[in-house]
């Protein structure tokens, strides 16, 4: 009866085969996804140039920029793009400065937008992007909090019952790749 | 060789994942039937299994791919095969390993010759992990979000399970006539190791916004039950070995279960089988550490206010909205439920043939044909397939089954299984899934199962 047993052995393993296989080029890996979500947004009245009857020509706040720095992540970042859209309904031209600074509150990177007044036609809008890649990247992971200095541009002056926003929403697309 | 090599580690650990011993299940001559219906139609004086050779199968098996999708020496790179895997699995597809290694098993009839009452007992050894396929998780890792603006992400897409246990078994079993029989088996089990988290729910979503560029919503509800790990995480100072040897022996976290078995002859050559494995479940209340993260955050991006200067820390605020909670609460496990249920008729008289066959009613056939049903509970849909067999008594010593299953994952799985029983040995070897054999690498599923008993059979006379 053992003879049953061999036969079918033999039979179940001369008719199994295996393709070739590399279990190796799993060390191929290479992943790279890309995120993307908000960066930033502000949106300031402009009554909020206007302190005690006496207009303010420049405001500025600075918020903690963690984020990308978290932990296992940001070595494996390679490109961040920041896309900005600003939006003018004061009759008031501004300059946006957006600084990086570290935790020493030294500055990393910076650029400014202009953005023209508004007459009362329709809303003046205005786009720009910064890309940080290489060594303008390293900065962007360095970055431990971001300023935001919006300077207003003298013109028609701002009362308490200046009508008007300047707005700005921003996105941030992060590249990673992992190998 | 290599091949050859690769072939015969394969063929020894790749098996059916859903747990279904359709080739087992009412193969009479091997007592491990009794496993998949403690009501089958048995018939020894008592058996004994051949400790640690009685049984063993080790499972693994994947429904979206095989092994050949992934790691085929093809020259397509390696992304690429990965990306093409995603693209054919969907978040019904399974991942799973299942291993058993029976410890000891035996089984006597109570009384006299003419008695039909049978105990049986042992303690085997199981090891289980199964996971849904995360697609969305995977979706994620692989491409981000970036080009899924609009789709909502599943954070329910991660379902798994796994565990290491010992079941310890007694089992009872009577022929009340001719007709019916049947039998129940209580089970305790003691976990050794467990790890679940098969209750998720939540979503991840962006979408285009208005007053910041996207509208992005996270709200997770996931949990992740640990029990038998927490003790080697941090300054652990004892005997692993001794530590496992003593929770595999009824001093891990424990549970109860019951099978349940029958077997109904409508008529001398027509029969109904069916049983109702592991309803029970595990009690977990030792070396229970447990981690929730559940909440909603609305992510909007830095926000200067301009006026008071204190705005918001975005990861603080993250982590107080979701936070991640380490609980030490104790759960409960439901073992994965497993029913079967088998229709046979026999033909061909085995009397006065080679075949000595006259111990039990469908023994006097020297052929049956059938269909059998197999269903198992899962954390999601339950895993179901339907098998046609036929049974040959082909010399007195010698019984071949040979089946054809249809499940959710194969249309072509042929099994095949024999058993002989010389003198008192019996020694029995199902293989299933043959036409993978071909090329094992890209099967989804295999399975291979042996053991050895001892068997000392019924007598028909008194001494």
């Amino acid at each position: 009866m053992n003879k049953f047993f061999g036969i079918f052995l033999l039979f179940v393993l001369s008719i199994s085969c295996s393709s070739d296989l590399d279990f190796t080029q799993s060390q191929d890996l290479k992943l790279n996804p890309i995120f993307t979500g908000n960066f930033a947004s502000f949106d300031i009245k402009a009554t909020q140039f206007v302190s005690s009857g006496v207009e303010q020509n420049s405001i500025a706040d600075e918020v903690t920029f963690d984020i990308i720095k978290y932990e296992g992540t940001s070595g494996f970042l390679k490109q961040a793009d920041l896309n900005f859209e600003f939006t003018n309904t004061i009759n008031r031209k501004y300059s946006i400065i957006v600084n990086f600074l570290d935790k020493d509150n030294v500055k990393l990177d910076s650029f400014s937008v202009d953005v023209p007044a508004y007459f009362g036609v329709s809303p003046i809008e205005v786009k720009k992007s910064e890309i940080y890649k290489t060594t303008r990247l390293d900065l962007f992971r360095k970055a431990h909090k971001v300023s935001f200095e919006v300077k207003m541009l003298p013109g028609i002056m701002l009362t308490n019952s200046s009508l008007g926003s300047i707005k700005m929403r921003s996105s941030a697309t992060v590249y990673f790749l992992y190998q | 060789m290599r091949k050859f090599k690769l072939s015969l580690i394969l063929m020894v650990t790749f098996t059916c994942f859903s747990q279904n011993k359709q080739i087992l299940y009412n193969f009479n001559s091997v007592p491990q039937s009794m496993m998949v219906n403690p009501g089958s139609d048995v018939n020894y004086n008592w058996f004994s299994g051949v400790p640690l050779l009685s049984g063993f199968s080790a499972n693994i098996g994947s429904s979206g791919f095989s092994v050949y999708d992934l790691f085929a020496n093809n020259g397509v790179d390696f992304n690429t095969k990965l990306r093409n895997v995603l693209d054919s699995t969907s978040k019904k597809d399974i991942i799973s390993l299942n291993q058993q290694l029976e410890i000891f098993n035996g089984g006597f009839k109570v009384g006299d010759w003419q008695s039909n009452e049978y105990v049986s007992f042992g303690m085997y050894q199981e090891s289980n992990f199964l996971s849904y396929i995360p697609k969305d998780y995977a979706m994620l890792v692989l491409d981000g979000n970036r080009d899924y603006l609009g789709k909502v992400f599943d954070i329910g897409d991660l379902n798994f399970k796994g565990e290491l246990i010992s079941v310890f078994h007694l089992g009872y079993h009577k022929k009340f006539n001719e007709k019916l029989i049947l039998g129940a088996r209580a089970k305790i089990y003691s976990s050794i190791f467990n790890i679940s988290s098969t209750k998720n729910s939540g979503y991840f979503y962006t979408n285009q916004g208005a007053s910041s560029i996207y509208d992005q919503v996270i709200a997770p509800n996931l949990q992740v039950n640990t029990s038998g790990f927490s003790n080697y995480l941090e300054n652990y100072s004892g005997n692993a070995k001794t530590d496992i040897a003593k929770k595999a022996l009824l001093g891990g976290n424990l549970g109860l279960g019951l099978d349940l078995g029958i077997t109904y002859y409508p008529k001398e050559n027509l029969q109904f089988t069916a049983s109702l494995l592991d309803i029970g479940f595990i009690n977990h209340s030792k070396e229970v550490e447990s981690y929730r993260v559940k909440g909603f955050y609305k992510y909007v991006g830095l926000t200067p206010d301009f006026v008071l200067g204190n705005s918001p820390d975005i990861l603080e605020e993250f982590r107080e909205a979701v936070p991640v909670v380490t609980l030490n609460t104790k759960y409960k496990t439901l073992r994965p439920l497993k029913f079967n249920t088998s229709i046979q008729y026999s033909f061909g008289d085995g009397r006065g043939s080679e075949c000595n066959c006259t111990s039990n009613s469908e023994d006097k056939y020297r052929n049956s044909v059938g269909a059998q049903f197999f269903a198992m509970s899962t954390p999601r849909t339950p895993i179901m397939a339907l098998t046609a067999f036929y049974r040959r008594q082909i010399f007195d010593a010698l019984e071949m089954k040979a089946t054809y299953t249809v499940d959710s994952f194969s249309f072509n799985n042929i099994g095949l299984g024999l058993s002989t029983t010389i003198s008192k040995v019996n020694f029995y070897i199902l293989a299933d899934n043959l036409l993978e054999y071909r090329d094992i690498s890209k099967a989804n599923s295999l399975s291979f199962q042996l053991g050895l008993n001892i068997i000392v059979p019924s007598k028909n006379t008194p001494e």
